[in-house]
């Protein structure tokens, strides 16, 4: 399918040396949301108003539908909507007014020539749309000039909504919206998205990039750092290629919000450094950039052979999952089935012999019974029975009752009531990171209770956490060390939350015990 | 932005309730809240018509300020006035200003009189092909002015002085030409007649009512509009009270000239402009764009309007409205000189629509306003002549109407902003 917008190797530079885009790229399709994501200062807002036709670039090209844009468009008559990070309203014009602003339905009912507005009409309308954002105004025929900044924001939003648009850029207003609306102008998003409308969704706030966006390009000093699929990403690698760090001890429940501002004040001030660098690496000339040009390649390639060997793991793991359930089945349906036959043509025999043969039949039918036991609690181990049928939760549930009885060791279970259905490869991944968890609790840790942990961090990321009250890891606590040691218990947990595009964190907590934080991104429910 | 309940606006997420019907008392206490936060509306200029109409009416009350005959006479000297002013409100709507309007209202003028005349052995053009050309030649001004103004980015100011100036040439130079003396006088009945016919008593009452029942039947319709849409509606005892105040002050202004020579053709000609342009600046969305480019030209541009079409059609709507005004002006006369378009017609043009209430920066103000400042500003000259005073003392009593008109603009700007509505 062709992009509706396709963008091409788009530049601005301010001045002589002020490069605020450099060769910026990506399409955006029809029904799609993009997400804009950058600090301030990234060139977002430079980029919206280039696409808003305010600004022409430097160099670059713009293409609509397969049409080259010529600099300084009128963005609404290509069907191009805009909502900006300030409302640019009239004063002196009234609700109604400002809200139709520029193309008011009216009499004669033509499509050029409404020389007269229909107040009527207009006045229906915007109290409808007004009504859809969940706003309402006592007197439509108000001023502008008197209503507070939200309400104008609120104005600027029911403007896109009185046209049906093919492309929206949304440069990101939730500055000036309280939650309510900032949520509910998340809700008008994904509605857009149905109606195949293309949304650009510029903002710096990860949980609504994560709740609305299906791709998302990252802008870095002007530059695309990179484009990902949302669902295959996590809030910390976005915010790391946002602010360039890769930072491996951020905590993954207070990292988000206090870690991202700060993040981004040094960003900010890196990048006014970078400015004079910049400066001077050009000076130097282009023998340093040549040598980043061939690693980057270098670093591409590794990326990509990276890549093929976790989608080949990914293949065994889930051919190990399938050869499990199989396994878990024939277990169940022939073997236990078998026994208990056996037990019951005993039983027959029993009836008919003698007081000491009895006896040791009896001993014998007991022995089968444990054995049919304990064949349960392996078909349990291979495939839990209850996450196809009862979900994740239950699952945990039933399997932590279990290993609690069988081990003395106490659990304390805390399964977040919000969450839902996951894919099933994501279940039964969480389940077996469980499982493993669990049992390194029990073989290494010596503890007397155990607590874990599963609940959603983002709309599109789960975290779990598995604590223990035991001795703690060892001091030099290492991977590779423990693998070499034969302990493929955090190994395997390693390998698949890697899989899953997700991050693993293990460490002693401040007073006695360990902690385990998994952290794992899931598509939209 | 949590503060939506402590906001007067009253408005808030939808559960916060809708827009009731006002009572009278709520009315009359919103208005009143209005005035003491500083937006005057129309309120400065009525007064100010009321203390000049009193200062005039003592001073002179023996020279027959009050006569029928003055009355009329005034009527006579609002009619130019006001259909040039009519234009400027456009332009000073935009935020911008037209200083060459009395010139051009001359060239246009001259235009006309030039073509009615029978010389040389070529007829004379009919009245209203000579008007007809008259008023393309002021369109076409207007349109030169705006497309230099718009397309160079030149001040208006910059390019309507140096109007000013060339068009004021022109005049000298079409009058000169064709007249030793620098006067020419205006033959056609016609285009003599608008400034020196009047309508006959019935005729007086037959538009009279028109207009009266006209407006009722407006407010009564928007009044069913509103409440079908559920709409806050002010209470019937105000619509009542405008419909009668109408009836009351045209009864009476229609009356006391039926006392004289009845009421001048001019004046409903300006009625006939100011209601059109009343209608395009409030009901069209042209009228629409003009108040938006003027309030926030970026907001205008973003949305979607040709800022630049509006900014010309401005320009050459003053220049129309200034031919309108030269033409009434001329006819009045009976003439048109070397020095048409000259003496202080250009600033009281200007002072009328400003004293109107027409904001200098843009974005408000009334058409209807051109109509009360050229009252004002007829006023003041009329019992100033009636006096007999000298043109100086005329120019210092002009300047200082002027300043009062604008000082109470600046300061209910002030207070506006202090009380946050601006």
């Amino acid at each position: 399918m062709n992009p509706l917008l396709k963008i091409q190797a788009l530049s601005k530079t301010f001045g002589d040396s002020l490069q605020v885009l450099q060769k910026v790229s990506f399409d955006v399709h029809q029904g799609e949301v993009v997400g804009l994501a950058g600090t301030s200062g990234a060139g977002k807002s430079v980029l919206t108003s280039i696409l808003a036709g305010f600004e022409s670039p430097s160099s670059g090209e713009i293409f609509l539908e397969g049409e080259k844009l010529i600099n300084h468009w009128q963005p609404r008559e290509l069907g191009i909507e805009i909502i900006h990070q300030e409302p640019e309203l009239v004063d002196q014009l009234d609700i109604t007014s400002n809200i139709f602003l520029g193309y008011e339905p009216g009499w004669p009912n033509n499509r050029r020539w409404q020389v007269v507005p229909d107040n009527t009409r207009m006045d229906q309308r915007a109290s409808e749309i007004l009504e859809k954002i969940g706003f309402r105004f006592p007197n439509l025929r108000e001023e502008v000039k008197n209503l507070p900044a939200e309400q104008r924001q609120i104005l600027a939003i029911a403007r896109v909504m009185t046209r049906e648009p093919r492309l929206l850029i949304i440069d990101d207003p939730s500055d000036l919206l309280s939650i309510r609306y900032q949520e509910k102008l998340l809700e008008l998003i994904t509605e857009w998205r149905s109606l195949s409308t293309a949304v650009i969704f510029a903002s710096d706030n990860l949980d609504h990039l994560f709740t609305v966006t299906d791709r998302i390009v990252v802008l870095r000093n002007g530059e695309v750092v990179d484009r990902v699929k949302t669902d295959e990403t996590t809030r910390e690698k976005l915010v790391s290629s946002m602010v360039g760090t890769r930072s491996e001890n951020l905590t993954p429940a207070i990292w988000a919000l206090d870690r991202y501002y700060r993040a981004r004040q040094q960003a900010e001030n890196l990048q006014r450094q970078q400015g004079f660098l910049q400066k001077d690496l050009q000076t130097q000339g282009n023998l340093n950039q040549q040598l980043v040009e061939e690693l980057a390649i270098q670093v591409r390639a590794l990326d990509e052979a990276n890549l093929s060997l976790q989608d080949a793991q990914r293949r065994l793991m889930t051919e190990r999952e399938q050869e499990r359930k199989h396994l878990a089945r024939e277990l169940h349906d022939q073997v236990i089935q078998d026994l208990l036959g056996t037990n019951y043509q005993i039983e027959a025999v029993e009836a008919s012999a003698d007081e000491e043969l009895s006896r040791s039949l009896a001993e014998i039918r007991a022995s089968i019974r444990n054995m049919v036991d304990d064949v349960r609690r392996i078909c349990g181990d291979l495939r839990p029975p209850t996450i196809d049928s009862l979900g994740l939760s239950a699952a945990i549930n039933s399997h932590v009752r279990d290993w609690s009885n069988r081990t003395g060791i106490q659990v304390e279970l805390n399964i977040s009531p919000k969450l839902s259905r996951l894919p099933e490869a994501i279940e039964l991944s969480v389940f077996r990171i469980v499982q493993e968890g669990l049992n390194n609790v029990w073989r290494h840790a010596q503890a007397q209770k155990a607590q874990i942990i599963l609940e959603p961090t983002s709309p599109r990321t789960l975290l779990l956490t598995i604590q223990d009250d035991g001795v703690g890891l060892p001091e030099n606590f290492d991977l590779a060390v423990l693998s070499a040691g034969g302990h493929y218990g955090v190994l395997g947990i390693s390998e698949r939350v890697a899989l899953l595009g997700g991050r693993l964190q293990l460490k002693n907590r401040p007073t006695q015990g360990t902690t385990m934080q998994v952290e794992i991104p899931h598509p939209r429910a | 932005m949590s503060e939506t309940a402590n906001n007067p606006v009253k408005a808030g997420p939808i559960e916060a309730g809708g827009g009731e019907q006002q009572t009278l008392n709520e009315y009359i206490k919103a208005w009143w809240d209005r005035i003491r936060a500083g937006d005057l509306g129309s309120l400065p200029i009525i007064i100010g018509l009321i203390v000049i109409i009193g200062i005039f009416g003592y001073l002179a009350i023996d020279k027959n300020f009050f006569s029928a005959r003055n009355y009329v006479n005034l009527l006579l000297q609002v009619s130019g006035i006001a259909s040039i002013a009519i234009g400027v409100v456009f332009v000073l709507l935009l935020g911008e200003i037209d200083l060459s309007i009395a010139f051009v209202g001359a060239v246009g003028s001259v235009t006309m009189t030039l073509l009615l005349r029978t010389g040389e052995g070529e007829p004379a053009w009919p009245w209203w092909a000579a008007v007809g050309a008259a008023m393309l030649v002021t369109l076409a001004i207007g349109l030169i002015h705006g497309v230099i103004i718009t397309r160079a980015g030149v001040p208006s100011f910059v390019v309507t002085l140096a109007g000013l100036l060339a068009w004021s040439g022109v005049v000298l130079i079409l009058t000169t030409q064709y007249s030793r003396a620098g006067t020419i006088v205006i033959q056609d009945p016609v285009v003599k007649g608008v400034a020196n016919q009047f309508l006959s008593p019935f005729w007086g009452w037959a538009v009279y009512a028109a207009v009266v029942v006209g407006f009722a039947i407006t407010e009564f319709y928007q009044r069913a509009v509103k409440s079908r849409q559920n709409l806050a509606i002010k209470p019937i005892e105000v619509s009542i009270f405008q419909i009668a105040a109408l009836a009351l002050i045209a009864g009476g202004a229609v009356y006391y000239a039926n006392q004289d020579r009845g009421v001048p053709v001019s004046i409903m000609i300006v009625l006939v402009f100011l209601f059109f342009w009343l209608f395009v600046a409030n009901r069209t969305r042209f009228g629409r764009y003009v108040y938006a480019v003027g309030g926030n030209p970026e907001a205008a541009r973003r949305a979607g309007i040709n800022v630049q079409m509006i900014r010309i059609s401005c320009f050459m709507i003053s220049s129309f409205m200034a031919g309108v005004g030269g033409i009434i002006l001329a006819s009045r006369l009976g003439s048109v000189s070397t020095n048409t378009g000259g003496g202080n017609l250009l600033l009281n043009s200007i002072a009328a629509a400003v004293i109107g209430g027409t904001s200098l920066f843009g974005g408000t103000g009334r058409v209807t306003s051109a109509l009360l400042g050229a009252l004002v500003i007829a006023s003041v000259e009329n019992g100033m002549g009636l006096m007999g005073w000298n043109s100086g003392v005329k120019f210092v009593v002009n300047g200082l109407v002027l300043l009062a008109a604008v000082l109470v603009d600046a300061y209910s700007r002030r207070s506006r902003a202090s009380s946050g509505i601006a």
